[in-house]
This record gives C-alpha cells, structure tokens and sequence, in this order.
C-alpha cells in the first residue's frame, strides 16, 4: 500500500517535467503548423546550463535556472526568426530545420561536456519530508512540482485571460482569420516559441539534479512530448496538460512494478492505440473544412 | 472612405484568377459583386485585404495605395473582411472573439463602447456573451464574424457570402442589420452568390465572370437585365 501511494506522489511529481516539457511543442506546432524535432534538446541545453554554471563554476542554483531559461528562450527567438520564418509555408522544411538544430546542439553539448559518463549535479535542496512515516518526497522533487505547476498555471492564465494569450490561441485556430483582426502572426510566432522554450528551458534546469545529463537526453524528452501531445490532441494545451498528468502516472507504475523500458514502449503503443481509435486525441476538435 | 482597385490581376499558381478588373467604390457607398463560383469575388476581397498579393494593378483608399501591405497592418487602415465561412475563433467565447476585432486598439473605454454597439446590433450575442463560439448556430456566428469584424472600427466593410447556409429568415436579418451599419456611414462591399438579396440591399452592383468585370451598373437595372435575371436570379 505504502509503495502504491508513493508511486503515486512519484507520478504527480513527474507529470510536472512532463507538461514543461511537452507544452512547447504544442504551442509551437498550433502557432506555426511546424513540428520542432530540437525541442528534446531545448530541454538538455537547459539542463547543461545548470550543470556547466552551478555544477562546475559554483554559481547559485536559482540564478542558473534563470539564466537556463533566458538561454534557451533565445536558441528558440534565433531559430523563429533564422529557420521557421523564412520556412513559413514549407512545414516539412521548417522540420528538417529543426532536425539539424538537434544535432547540433548535441554536438555543441558534447564539444562544452566531453563524452564519457552522464553528469551528475548534486541536488542543491537537500532533504527529504516525510509524511505519515512512509511516503518520502525529497525536497528538490517537491521544489520541482511547485514551480512546474506555478509556471503552468502562470501560462494557463496567460492564454485564457490576457488578449494576447487569445491571439496566440486564435492563430493556431485559423491563421488567416487572426491576421484579419489585426494580429501579426510573426509576432505571435514569436511569443509562442519564447514561451514554449522557456518551459522547456525550465524543465531541463529543474530535471537537471534529478536526472542524468548526456547530450542525448533530448530523446526521451521528445517522445515523451509526442505522445502527450497525439493523446492529448495535437494542438490542444489543455488536452496536453491532462495527457501529461496520465501519462506520468502510468509511466511511473510502469516503471516502479515492471521497468522503465516496458513503460515506455506501452506508452507508445497506447499513442498508436489512440491515433487508430482516436485520432483527434483526448481534447482535439475534428478540423472542418 | 473611398476605395480605388485598378487593373488588379491575380494569379494562383500561374492560373489567372482576376484578369485585370478596375472599380471604384466612393466613399459610404454600398455595392456588391455578384457571379457564380469561381468567377473571382473572394479572390477580389482577399486581395483588398492583403491575404492574397496581387501580381499587377494597385488598390488604394483615399488615394494611399495599400496593395504592398499585410493583412494585418491593412486592419489599422480601416478595412475590414468578414471572410466566407464566417471563420470564429471557435474555441474562444463570443465576447473574446469580439475582444480580438479590437486586438490593434489599447483604449478600454472605447473598445466597450464598440462592444455595446455590436451587442445593439445583435442582442443574441449579447446573450451568449460567454459561450464558447463553436455552441453557436450558423447565423449566430454569422452575426459574430459580422460583429467581431466592426470592433475593429471599419471605415470599408467587406462581406464574403454572409448568407451561405442560413435560413432565409436570418439572412433578412443579416441583411437589415448591413443597411443600418452602411447608413452609419461605412462603405460596404457585398460579394454574394444569392444575388436576388443582394440586389435588394445594394445602391450598385458589378457582374463577374471568369475573373473580369462584364457588366456594371445601378442595382435596380441589374435586376431588370436579361443576362443578369437568367445566370443570377433564376427567373
């Protein structure tokens, strides 16, 4: 029993770095119809920052996180305007594009990290709270579920109570529409892709002492994203929100009763499963034209 | 507002979609452009509205031409396209999809008094001020794009066939409302493939065929026209 709720907590803990990460994706693919294959490594580079900075020079823990999301919001600027832009009408190309920051960033992580084993960083909270003498919640998890939830909620808010947040949301519904009201798509590309790197800028700096860092760490972050996105409902951010919270759930029963590997290859099928009986996801709406 | 289209000829992907048609539309005017699908009206307004880049002619307002422009710095120069398929932000409410006809003005004041003019015009909005769009029926989003288009305080409206798929109660309606909003002094311009409504409403009208203009005049005398009464009104 004791195990059950604390693979419960586990899960709630891990659904939090699951929507950070996987919100960019959404917003960038329903703002700008491009599917971005470097947003694993958005995540990595967020996590190198804090390894390089705090890890290996000593600066604080807090000021790297900033410093992780102010970096990887501008890998993210830089590849809007420099590849997704000029890509605008070609979504396979802007793909393609994207493909080619991943490998480069990983090139660049290995050429700053070396190769050799996955670097460690020490969680700078240390401690563990207790509750009722059996379920342990260290407090670099619980430090990690608190801002990931206050920035999701930050960004809930966001979309659904400030008329920028409804620009966003109404680019993605129907380009052409939105920019009959006046409103740049550029700019609103610009704005989502900014919002959608510093998640992932932030996941990466919050996973970075839970986690093992290498230069391919990008990998599990962007299947994890696709399938919450396809369960989800491609485009959906609530939908992405909810498959992240049941998909952490079941990846980490999975992984505490059978193996990580299992869970991970369950969660692909059940995406599969999804894309064959529902294809428009939990939260999507059927495109009517 | 006076609006100024001359010689404008587009092409999508090398196949001729407007073959070089001039009008002008003076200022408070209230015109439409009839023709059956295909023969270029959309692509008419979606090239005043910057959605489409003309390949040659220019259109201009007041003498500034605009054809350069994007679509949404055209917005700010007072026009506005309520676009065929009325096209609602569906999963936003009634009242936020007014909010963004508004997106390119600050002033608070002003804008809910905009929104009490639209809501004047149609109370039924006003009634579902908080549902999502997608709960509305045809012409209840029909009356939201017509409605989200006015918030951002249109001097030359431009309807793409409001009255596709509505009941014709609705349309009568529709097409009540249009006068009253022409009367306030904006320029509207009809494109409708139910001419018979549109010639009721209108002051002027152009006939489009296979991407010209092939007949213009008041629209009293089109609906008297031979040609006009049997490809358009059926009699």
């Amino acid at each position: 029993m004791d195990l059950f709720i604390q693979t419960i907590v586990n899960g709630i803990i891990q659904s939090g770095f699951y929507a950070l990460a996987s919100i960019g994706l959404v917003l960038v693919f329903g703002v700008m119809r491009v599917v971005n294959f470097a947003h694993g490594e958005l995540v990595m580079v967020g996590a190198y920052t804090v390894w390089l900075v705090h890890a290996q020079h000593g600066a604080p823990y807090l000021f790297t996180v900033v410093l992780a999301i102010i970096l990887v919001t501008g890998i993210g600027l830089v590849m809007e305007r420099f590849l997704f832009r000029p890509m605008m009408n070609d979504p396979l190309g802007g793909l393609i594009c994207s493909i080619g920051v991943l490998f480069i960033l990983q090139v660049i992580a290995t050429y700053v990290g070396g190769e050799g084993p996955s670097k460690q960083v020490p969680p700078p909270f240390e401690g563990t709270m207790v509750i009722m003498d059996s379920i342990r919640i260290p407090y670099q998890r619980l430090f990690s579920i608190c801002v990931s939830a206050a920035a999701l909620v930050t960004l809930w808010y966001f979309l659904t109570r400030s008329t920028l947040g409804w620009a966003v949301r109404a680019v993605s519904m129907d380009r052409e529409a939105a920019a009959l009201q006046g409103i740049s798509t550029v700019r609103i590309s610009m704005v989502a892709i900014g919002v959608g790197a510093a998640m992932a800028g932030l996941a990466g700096a919050l996973m970075a002492p839970l986690t093992n860092i290498n230069p391919h760490m990008g990998h599990n972050v962007i299947i994890t994203a696709f399938i919450v996105t396809i369960v989800g409902g491609i485009g959906s951010l609530p939908g992405a929100v909810i498959a992240a919270v049941l998909y952490a759930l079941f990846h980490t029963f999975v992984t505490t009763y059978f193996s990580g590997t299992i869970a991970t290859i369950s969660g692909l099928l059940i995406m599969v499963l999804v894309l064959i009986v529902r294809p428009t996801g939990i939260m999507g709406h059927r495109v009517s034209e | 507002m006076r609006l100024d289209v001359t010689d404008l000829k587009v092409d999508y992907h090398n196949i001729a979609a407007l073959k070089g048609i001039s009008f002008t539309v003076p200022d408070g005017a209230f015109i439409t452009m009839i023709g059956s699908n295909g023969a270029g009206k959309s692509t008419t307004l979606r090239t005043i509205s910057g959605l489409v880049k003309p390949s040659a002619g220019t259109i201009s307002v007041d003498g500034e031409r605009i054809d350069r422009a994007a679509a949404d710095k055209i917005v700010a120069m007072g026009i506005s396209h309520v676009p065929e398929g009325r096209r609602v932000f569906k999963d936003l409410t009634v009242i936020e999809n007014l909010y963004l006809g508004a997106f390119i003005y600050k002033d608070q004041d002003r804008i809910d008094r905009d929104l009490d003019e639209v809501y004047s015009h149609f109370p039924r909005l006003r009634e579902r001020s908080s549902q999502q769009a997608r709960t509305l029926s045809g012409g209840e989003q029909q009356m939201l794009s017509i409605g989200r288009a006015l918030m951002s305080r249109p001097k030359v409206l431009l309807l793409d066939e409001p009255s596709l798929g509505l009941a014709p109660l609705v349309v009568q309606e529709i097409g009540e409302i249009l006068q009253e909003i022409n009367k306030n002094g904006v320029t509207v311009i009809l494109v409708e493939q139910n001419a018979d409504l549109a010639l009721r409403l209108v002051d002027y009208g152009y006939v489009l065929e296979n991407g010209r203009i092939i007949m213009s005049d008041k629209a009293e005398n089109l609906a008297n026209n031979d040609h006009v009464r049997k490809a358009y009104l059926g009699v």
